[in-house]
């Protein structure tokens, strides 16, 4: 231990306990930035580079396919298909699993529940804590047995040794615990209690239904001699080769994959994380120049005793020394406090979506946290550091000798350095701001853009379809869909009783409902030849509901509704895509329904295209729209109000409820509400990245506060003079706020470099907006302006309030 | 000119100058001054403000080391060193005792005498016998625990004599010691400044009192940078 580490030591636990303010704001100022740096580094750390907790995880690949033109809905694979890709022997061993739901047991307890095929941990290689998974003989005797996940044994259990064999009613169903799988386990995602095998019925496996998908999610180990790619080939060409498969491809605009599990777990994490992770380090090393700028201020307010110890015999390391247990004793604090933040900032990138709570890969602080935290303080150190060396090397050069001209040895050198730390900040600020705003920028022509409808009047409510179906004891006569269909037209019309309800109507699909149907249709003079587009039943007034424009021909109105008319409106895309542009009122199309195999329909109208899934969707498919004279099965009401219409929410449900029953009454909404949900995903990363440009911003203003102020102390006998000599106090003031604003332009100037970077790593995500959309760099230079203006506010009016007399003094 | 000195002196200058050059001249604030401090000698240097009296002394404390000319310390070549060298040789062989005492605020008396000794790297048991022992010589064994803003102004340049000479240095440089004292603390540090040297160790002070010169057996005046 070198010989004047403790004096150093308890001289700097003195100097700090003098200084509280001070102390708690590095201490702050290091505990989040460092909890923030930790959260995100561990979280992407553990997504994409720590190895999933399975034997050979690099043979462990999903499979998807993506339905791009239902929504980009994923179908995933069939049962049927599952166990004949298992037969070609390609693609090793495949299982599979169901979303997490939840089931109540006989104490009303809400139990989180998946279900797993029986090979599924026997391909993973994960053994159970206790008792045994399940095998083939569950699967084909429907064995009513249960494995539970390590929280649920021990949280609802107590680690009772004694649960195998344990009874647990959920539902009709009263399961057997047969094992108690370990804690890496999660799989459908963490919150997973309990798991039963997965079941398929008889005709589910059956080879005929093999474009029968039901959502299922199917992960494989391939085998030795191949890899994603390989098996990405294959699974295309069986598509390809089966008829019943490859016209699926072309009309739901299916994207297949095959990839690394982790990859594709951790996909859809990865273009946010890595921009929150380069925003978060910009955050940290903002932060680290801050605190360079705040002890190159301390070091050059120890000037003087800096010299003394030179002058003493003090090495040119002493400043380094002291500095250092300073930083290492607030450093501690402020890990500590990281520590506590970041699992804290975890659980908030998981309430914003940004980690996947449904993600199968549990994500925590643990020991790589803390190592990250310990590493992240080391690297704030260093600008700390460096800038104390650089400031107390100067400092005792030239600081020593005036001790022996009688006065106080204080030195003005590393002003300039303190300048550049600033500029520096202000460049990280500019470069965050800009892409922030860029970000904010395309979030709103999102939200104003034309979706082909009025989303800003309308009230979505979705009806039928409930489990006992509806009562329709009350009406006779009719088949039971069209006694339906009665009901739930009267329910939509006594919406009409709500006051501010201009309109109401129907549609077997509503935009922005998450729901999708596609149907195949023909053009008579190319019978064979299918297309694939979206089909809708509406109400005659859907469009006028809507206020979706007719183009060309007319609206629907009671003479569709006719028997033998064959009426249809298509959109522009379906005309685009058909005709050139011609004039289409009048041409046919060939559509089969149940009810009628072959049937033809005339186009009586053109509508604008209705943007179904997301505001920046592309039509993938054609819309057209079929009357209907009464909703059916399952529909969507749609209501049209001159009121907002988030007002009428409550009032629509309880009508609908109140006609239709609760259970027939599913999600009521506002439009506006189900578009913005589509821009939920980009919501989290827009307030993250708010947050962290904020945070700089504060960061290049305190910067520019404390060096302005520091700069006023030492021009104090100079502004003195000034004054004394005639200048007035709004000059004195111009000057300080001048040394300001000299720092924005090469902080501008370097920060353009850094937004360009920073928008080219956000460029898919813009929409409507150009990286140099002129209006964002502006107002971002005129806000730094305003901040250095504001920061630079107190200092230069305590320089103008400056007494002539006293300020000589300082001579 | 490479003589070695008498090893009996403890500083021997040839022909030192210092010259400040300024962007529009050159000032020569030492010139070629030749001065030898013989063992156990107290010299005080005399002379009008401006004269060169803190060059000399920064030069001679090794606080400036962009002179012309030949400086031995203890028959040490001072200007063939390295910085690193200068400041090791400093270290062991140079006291300071400043006008302004220049004790560090956030330390104890103690602690600011134990300062000096860390750097010499001193263990802590020698540490404890040596501060030990200054204390009780200079009778500050009770102030120890205090800051200095809890002593008078001759008290704190008593500790700061006393931290000049906690290392046993061979040479006390003193600026103007009593400058910032009144006549009665001014005698006393000056009174013993001069049982140090009486004990052996060579003194060079700066002052412009003719009554605190008087104490040293030798008196050099310097004008305008040059020893008449």
């Amino acid at each position: 231990m070198n010989h004047g580490f403790w004096l150093n030591f308890r001289h700097a636990c003195r100097r700090l306990r003098k200084v509280p303010g001070f102390c708690l704001g590095v201490i702050l100022l290091l505990g989040i930035s460092i909890g923030g740096t930790t959260a995100i580094s561990t979280a992407s750390y553990q997504l994409f580079f720590k190895k999933l907790p399975y034997a050979q995880p690099e043979q462990l690949v999903e499979f998807s396919s993506i339905a791009h033109a239902m929504g980009g809905f994923n179908l995933g694979i069939s049962p049927a298909m599952m166990e004949e890709l298992q037969q070609t022997g390609s693609f090793g061993e495949l299982a599979a699993f169901e979303e997490i739901d939840a089931l109540q047991d006989t104490d009303g307890e809400t139990w989180q529940h998946a279900a797993l095929s029986d090979n599924l941990t026997g391909m993973l290689s994960v053994a159970p804590l206790l008792g045994r998974s399940f095998n083939r003989d569950d699967t084909l005797t429907n064995a009513p047995v249960a494995m539970l996940s390590e929280s649920s044994w021990r949280n609802r259990f107590g680690s009772s040794t004694d649960i195998l064999g344990k009874k647990i009613q959920l539902q009709e169903r009263l399961v057997t615990v047969i094992g108690v799988m370990p804690g890496y386990f999660v799989l459908p995602s963490p919150g997973v209690e309990l798991w039963t095998p997965l079941v398929f019925a008889p005709e589910q496996l059956s080879a005929e239904n093999i474009n029968q998908f039901i959502g299922l999610d199917v992960i494989g180990r391939l085998p030795p001699d191949s890899n994603a790619e390989i098996a990405m080939q294959q699974l295309q060409a069986f598509y390809a080769e089966d008829a019943r498969l490859a016209p699926m491809v072309e009309i739901t605009g299916l994207e297949l994959s095959v990839k690394p599990l982790q990859e594709a777990w951790a996909a859809n994490h990865q273009q946010v994380l890595t921009i929150l992770t380069i925003a978060i380090f910009l955050v940290l090393l903002a932060a680290a120049l801050n605190l360079a700028g705040l002890w190159m201020g301390r070091t050059l307010g120890r000037s003087h005793e800096l010299a003394v110890q030179t002058a003493l015999g003090g090495s040119r390391w002493i400043a380094l020394q002291f500095f250092s247990i300073e930083y290492l004793l607030l450093g501690i604090a402020g890990l500590a406090l990281s520590l506590l933040v970041s699992p804290m900032i975890l659980g908030w990138l998981s309430a914003l979506n940004v980690l996947d709570n449904e993600l199968p890969i549990q994500v925590s602080i643990g020991f790589t946290g803390v190592f990250f935290a310990v590493a992240f303080l080391f690297l704030s150190a260093l600008p700390v550091l460096l800038a104390v060396w650089w400031q107390s090397s100067q400092v005792q050069r030239y600081s020593a000798s005036r001790l022996v001209t009688g006065g106080k040895a204080t030195n003005t050198a590393g002003n300039r350095s303190r300048n550049t730390l600033i500029v520096a900040q202000l460049a990280m600020a500019m470069s965050l701001l800009v892409t922030v705003t860029l970000l904010l920028q395309s979030w709103r022509a999102l939200l104003n853009e034309d979706l082909g409808f009025d989303s800003q009047r309308l009230v979505m409510a979705q009806i039928g379809g409930g489990q006992d179906g509806l009562d329709i004891s009350d009406i006779n006569d009719q088949s039971a869909d069209t006694r339906a269909g009665l009901k739930m037209l009267a329910a939509i019309n006594q919406l009409h009783s709500i006051p501010g309800v201009d309109q109401a109507s129907f549609t077997s699909i509503a935009p922005f409902s998450s729901s999708e149907t596609l149907s195949t249709y023909s053009l008579p003079d190319a019978p064979d030849v299918e297309y694939g587009g979206r089909t809708r039943q509406v109400g005659i007034n859907f469009f006028d509901t809507l206020n979706v424009p007719i183009l060309a021909g007319q609206p629907f109105g009671q003479q569709h509704l006719s028997e033998g008319s064959n009426a249809v409106i298509v959109d522009q895309e379906f005309v685009r895509r058909h005709f050139a542009d011609e004039n289409v009122i009048g041409r046919l199309i060939q559509y089969d329904t149940p009810e009628q195999p072959g049937g033809i329909y005339e186009i009586v109208g053109v509508s604008t295209t209705v943007k179904h899934a997301r505001p920046d969707e592309e039509p993938e498919q054609p819309t057209i729209y079929f009357p209907a004279q009464l909703p059916y099965r399952s529909a969507h009401a749609l209501v049209a109000t001159s009121l907002p219409p988030a007002s009428l929410v409550d009032q629509v449900r309880t009508v609908l409820q109140t006609q239709l029953g609760e259970e027939n009454v599913g999600q009521v909404s506002s439009l506006q509400n189900l578009v913005r949900r589509t821009l939920r995903e980009r919501e989290p990363q827009l307030i993250l990245l708010t947050v962290f440009g904020c945070i700089t911003v504060l960061l290049a203003a305190v910067g520019i506060y404390a060096l302005l102020g520091y700069a006023v102390k030492q021009r104090t006998a100079e502004f003195g003079v000034r004054l004394a000599v005639g200048a007035d106090r709004w000059r004195i003031r111009q000057l300080v706020l001048n040394s300001g604003l000299r720092l924005l332009g090469p902080g501008i100037i370097l920060g353009i470099i850094g937004a360009l970077a920073g928008g080219t790593l956000i460029r898919d995500q813009l929409y409507s907006v150009d990286i140099m959309h002129p209006g964002s760099w502006a107002a971002v230079a005129g806000f730094l302006v305003l901040i250095v203006l504001l920061a630079g506010l107190w200092p230069s009016e305590q320089a103008a309030r400056t007494a002539p007399t006293e300020a000589l003094r300082y001579e | 000119m490479n003589e070695t000195p008498p090893d009996t002196d403890v500083v021997r200058l040839r022909g030192v100058s210092r010259t400040y050059v300024s962007r529009s001249r050159q000032n020569e604030v030492l010139q070629a001054v030749d001065l030898t401090l013989e063992a156990g000698e107290f010299i005080s240097i005399m002379g009008p403000s401006g004269s060169g009296k803190s060059t000399l002394l920064n030069i001679l404390g090794m606080l400036d080391d962009e002179f012309s000319g030949e400086y031995y310390l203890l028959g040490q070549a001072v200007h063939q060193l390295k910085s690193r060298q200068r400041q090791q040789l400093a270290r062991e062989n140079i006291g300071f005792v400043f006008q302004h005492y220049h004790l560090l605020d956030d330390m104890t008396v103690s602690e600011n005498i134990e300062l000096i000794l860390t750097y010499r790297n001193w263990s802590a048991r020698q540490r404890k016998q040596a501060i030990g022992d200054i204390l009780e010589r200079f009778g500050l064994t009770d102030k120890q625990s205090d800051y200095p803003n809890q002593l008078s102004g001759g008290q704190q340049q008593l500790v700061a004599v006393a931290r000049a000479v906690a290392a046993r240095p061979r040479l006390i440089l003193a600026d103007e010691p009593t400058g910032a004292l009144h006549s009665d603390q001014g005698k006393m540090i000056m009174q013993l400044l001069s049982e140090l040297n009486a004990q052996g160790t060579s003194i060079i002070q700066v002052t412009h009192n003719p009554d605190n010169a008087d104490y040293a057996d030798r008196i050099i005046e310097i004008f305008d940078g040059q020893i008449r």
